[in-house]
């Protein structure tokens, strides 16, 4: 108990040293692809615009994009994007003739079948597929020579809160671990007329702040206590705007256009009165430039402290009679308590090539980090490339000679080669005294590609030892499925990690979790309405701060009793709470998708654990046509009108986009509902986790300062008076 | 200051500030030996609730990091040494008292704050009180100016929101500093009252 609390900075400083090492260096970025050794011509991303709509737990990201091709010959564009985290492809369109022409979702072998068929043909067509967890290619044919083509994609994801703060990622950075990829591929990253970025926060809970790090020319507008726009503009001629901004409209299938709601009144933030309305940046960055698209944008918004602990509730069932969806939002009160027991620390460093240039921030991490520990705490550490060394002999107590040493043999190494991520962890693991706290804190940005490389054999050593273990991801091309339920099964915690995030801000997060007790193995009960396909299978653990996000399909309407149970430190603890479950809803047709999407990460991590099965396979292409997703299993191809008729294809997903949008513009319609449902029966008693400190300022010291001479020069003044 | 200090020569020597430098001295001993954010001192919920009352009080003289402890100990050498001539012992019974009225407050009207530590939010008391003593003796509007800017930096702070993370180990707690410049008020007109009421009953008892 007496120590627990100076755990807190010991710990800030192990997480800093893993955060040290996010300085990913992004060898390839979002943009357009030309084949590094063909004679093919790159073309132009004449505009990029991306709206974001984040509401009621979740995210939309509308990239709508012009691609000119100023050459004298026909080509096909391809464009690839990082895969957002937990996020999916849920339309395409292509404005073919002038007309907007929605995506429908294949399986993935005919849907690119169909697609090469359609280019041999010079007709006009769009393929949008996923590779793995890494990119999300989207190709066009053709761009005629000397001519514009319009795209839009629609992304879906969940948004979560964490400990009182939400954060969304743009995510334009690769991670440059494909290499096969970085041989192939050139990208151009260049947005050569206009490049708009509009988010949108309308949240029922009250929003105290919002902020965009790394992007000081951001505009950031507070319309009401949980309604906030963040906007981004960089154009190279402000006259282009009509000519190549065509807005959307509900016709063509588009959602609420980009900076309609700034056209709302709006109070500005008191210290942001000195950005313009507008952020619109009329120089241009790099050569014909106006923008590159090699950075991840960030933003983050922070609830006002003191909300309770809370559980939200969004539907739909359309249809009384029918199944409906709903998905549960629980914000857990503050009742775990700090840890105060020592630990061992074990760290896995991955210093493989793609950590090249980001070497000696991590070396210093790690000097700081070591320097701040106590002496009754241990450390190892494990270095992996292609094969995991130890640079540690044996545990060893933080001593400033022994922290100099290591410093210093940290500091001389040269990272290169491959990533033999299961040695690393195995080494790590093997060193563990089953007498002491243990945490291994992994950070990687990589992919696991030499030694052994199957996740059930990484879940396998993770069972074998009773550990935590903490994972950075770094950077958007990790293998993030395989990294995520390795740390699930060990009941740790996994914080992906931007090179634009705010680092202090995320070890703030990091460590208090890491400081507190979690509850395990938590389950999830409804009883009183009948619910079924519930994801995600398996919960595992809830740190401090952290929501757990629950989908799944309920039948008819009425009051439920909802319990949610788990054990911290051993102990059996129980939260319940009663609320209704309603007999219709509309307003929210996106949590089908949302629904959808999780069972198949369910699904996908049993593909990846036990290996390929026939019957998931199938199970992950049924639900990806269904609910029009595009998956490893599927993609999303567009044709002419005629060509889709001819084929027989069912527009399924044009209609499920038709609801959505109608659902879209009657919520932008109306401010942020409220979708709390317990406040009748609160499941927890205390407020959410937040702390504070009083901390004086430099400005403040000189502000006492200022008061120590205006005492001089006043009793100077009085001296002088008397005399 | 030894300035004022200095102004204030007792059998001919400076008066030290000693018992600000004392206080400092604690402060910096608290950080030194019992670490960052210590668990048994800092302000708790749960440490309160368990009975730990003197967290109350202790949970303004801890601090959560280093930057923490050394730009809030040096602030309080600078205004103990510049208000310790005019208010003397009253500066203990005024930062103890304020410790615990925004213990209270805190407990009170902030229950999203499960835990608190650090000087700032009663060096803010300390300001407004000091100051107030000095305009009492010189009657100078400038020395009540620096308070002035303090409250509109600290409104600035509590409207903006403008950091989302501070650079210290806790995030910063604006509102606290603008209740210590409230209980700090609170104790000027007390004392006020206390000292007028006192005058009264003085020059009642004074013989015709």
């Amino acid at each position: 108990m007496k120590h627990s609390k100076s755990l807190l900075k010991r710990i800030n400083s192990i997480m800093a040293m893993a955060m040290c090492m996010l300085g990913v260096q992004p060898l390839m970025a979002a943009g357009l692809l030309t084949p590094t050794n063909s004679n093919l011509p790159p073309l132009e991303i004449r505009d990029h615009e991306v709206t974001v709509t984040i509401e009621d737990g979740y995210a939309i990201t509308r990239v709508e994009q012009v691609f000119h091709n100023p050459h004298a010959q026909d080509l096909e564009a391809r464009y690839s994007f990082p895969v957002p985290e937990h996020g999916s492809v849920a339309e395409m369109t292509l404005w073919i003739d002038g007309k907007p022409v929605s995506g429908e979702v294949l399986e993935k072998k005919q849907a690119r079948q169909l697609y090469e068929q359609e280019k041999q043909a010079g007709r006009d067509a769009g393929l949008t597929e996923k590779d793995s967890y890494k990119t999300f290619e989207v190709m066009v044919s053709p761009v005629r020579a000397g001519k514009d083509t319009r795209v839009r994609i629609v992304y879906l994801q969940p948004a979560h809160i964490d400990t009182g703060i939400g954060r969304y990622v743009y995510p334009l950075e690769e991670g440059g671990v494909d290499e096969q990829k970085l041989a192939f591929w050139t990208a151009n990253d260049k947005v050569t007329n206009k490049f708009n970025f509009n988010l949108q926060i309308k949240s029922a809970y009250p929003v105290d702040a919002v902020r965009v790090p790394n992007h000081g020319n951001a505009a950031i507008k507070q319309h009401s206590a949980g309604e906030w726009n963040v906007q981004i503009g960089h154009q190279a001629n402000p006259s282009a705007l009509s000519s190549n901004a065509k807005p959307s409209t509900a016709d063509d299938g588009a959602g609420p256009a980009a900076g309609a709601s700034a056209s709302t009144t709006n109070t500005s933030h008191p210290l942001e009165g000195s950005n313009p309305p507008a952020a619109v940046n009329f120089k241009p960055q790099q050569g014909n430039a106006v923008y590159t698209l090699d950075k991840d944008l960030v933003v983050y918004w922070r609830h006002k402290p003191g909300l309770p602990g809370s559980v939200d509730l969004v539907t739909y069932k359309p249809d009384a009679s029918e199944r409906g969806t709903f998905m549960m939002v629980v914000t857990p009160g503050e009742d775990l308590k700090p840890i105060s027991k020592g630990k061992d620390w074990v760290f896995v460093l991955d210093i493989s090539g793609s950590m090249q240039g980001k070497y000696a921030t991590l070396a210093d991490g790690v000097q700081r980090a070591l320097k701040k520990m106590r002496a009754d705490d241990r450390f190892r550490i494990v270095l992996f490339n292609n094969r995991a060394t130890d640079l540690t002999p044996a545990y060893i107590n933080a001593t400033p000679d022994m922290i100099k040493q290591y410093s210093d043999k940290l500091a001389a190494i040269q990272p290169n080669s491959g990533t033999n991520l299961y040695q690393g962890l195995a080494n790590g693991i093997g060193h563990i005294d089953a007498d002491r706290t243990s945490a291994i804190v992994l950070v990687t940005d990589g992919v696991a590609n030499v030694g052994e490389t199957h996740q059930r054999k990484f879940i396998e050593l993770i069972r074998h030892k009773d550990i935590r273990l903490f994972t950075m991801i770094m950077g958007n091309s990790s293998n993030r499925p395989m990294l995520e339920a390795m740390t699930r099964e060990s009941g740790g915690f996994a914080i992906s990690i931007s090179n634009s995030d705010d680092i202090v801000g995320q070890i703030l997060k990091a460590s208090s979790k890491v400081t507190h007790e979690a509850l395990h193995g938590v389950k999830i009960e409804i009883d009183g309405v009948k619910t079924a396909d519930i994801t995600p299978h398996k919960i595992g653990s809830l740190y401090r701060g952290q929501q757990l996000v629950v989908l799944g399909h309920y039948w008819g309407d009425g009051q439920a009793t909802v319990r949610i149970n788990g054990k911290v430190s051993g102990q059996t603890k129980s939260y319940q709470t009663n609320f209704s479950f309603p007999g219709t809803s509309s307003e929210n047709p996106e949590i089908e998708r949302l629904w959808a999407y999780a069972s198949i990460e369910d699904m996908m991590e049993e593909i990846n654990n036990f290996g390929e099965k026939a019957d998931i396979k199938q199970a992950i292409v049924d639900l990806g046509v269904e609910y029009g997703l595009v998956t490893d299993y599927t993609s999303m191809i567009v044709l002419r009108d005629e060509v889709f008729t001819a084929h027989n294809i069912e527009r399924s997903n044009r209609k499920r986009l038709a609801v959505e949008q109608a659902a879209q513009q009657q919520r932008q319609a109306r401010p942020a509902t409220n979708r709390r449902v317990d406040t009748q029966q609160p499941m927890y008693s205390s407020p959410r986790p937040s702390f504070g400190g009083g901390a004086i300022d430099p400005w403040s010291l000189a502000l006492f300062g200022l008061l120590a001479a205006t005492l001089v020069i006043t009793i100077r003044k009085e001296k002088r008076n008397a005399a | 200051m030894p300035l004022e200090h200095g102004h204030n020569r007792r059998h001919g020597r400076p008066s030290l500030p000693w018992r600000t430098f004392l206080l400092s001295l604690l402060a910096t001993l608290a950080y030194i030996g019992a670490g960052p954010a210590p668990e048994a001192w800092v302000f708790s919920r749960e440490a309160i609730n368990q009975g730990e009352l003197w967290t109350l009080i202790s949970g303004h003289w801890v601090h959560s990091d280093s930057r923490h402890a050394i730009w809030n100990i040096a602030a309080l050498s600078i205004l103990g040494s510049l208000f310790e001539y005019r208010l003397k012992h009253r500066i203990f019974t005024e930062l103890l008292l304020a410790s615990l009225l925004l213990s209270v407050w805190i407990g009170r009207y902030m229950p999203e704050l499960q835990a608190y530590c650090g000087l700032s939010g009663i060096l803010n008391t300390l300001l407004v009180t000091g100051a107030i003593a000095l305009w009492q003796r010189y009657r100078s509007m400038s020395l009540l100016l620096i308070p002035g800017l303090a409250l509109v930096k600290n409104l600035i702070e509590l409207f903006s929101q403008q950091a989302i993370f501070t650079h210290t180990a806790w995030p910063s707690v604006p509102q606290a500093h603008l209740v210590g410049m409230g209980i700090g008020l609170l104790l000027v007109l007390l004392r006020s009252g206390f000292s007028s009421q006192a005058r009264s009953v003085l020059t009642a008892a004074r013989p015709e």
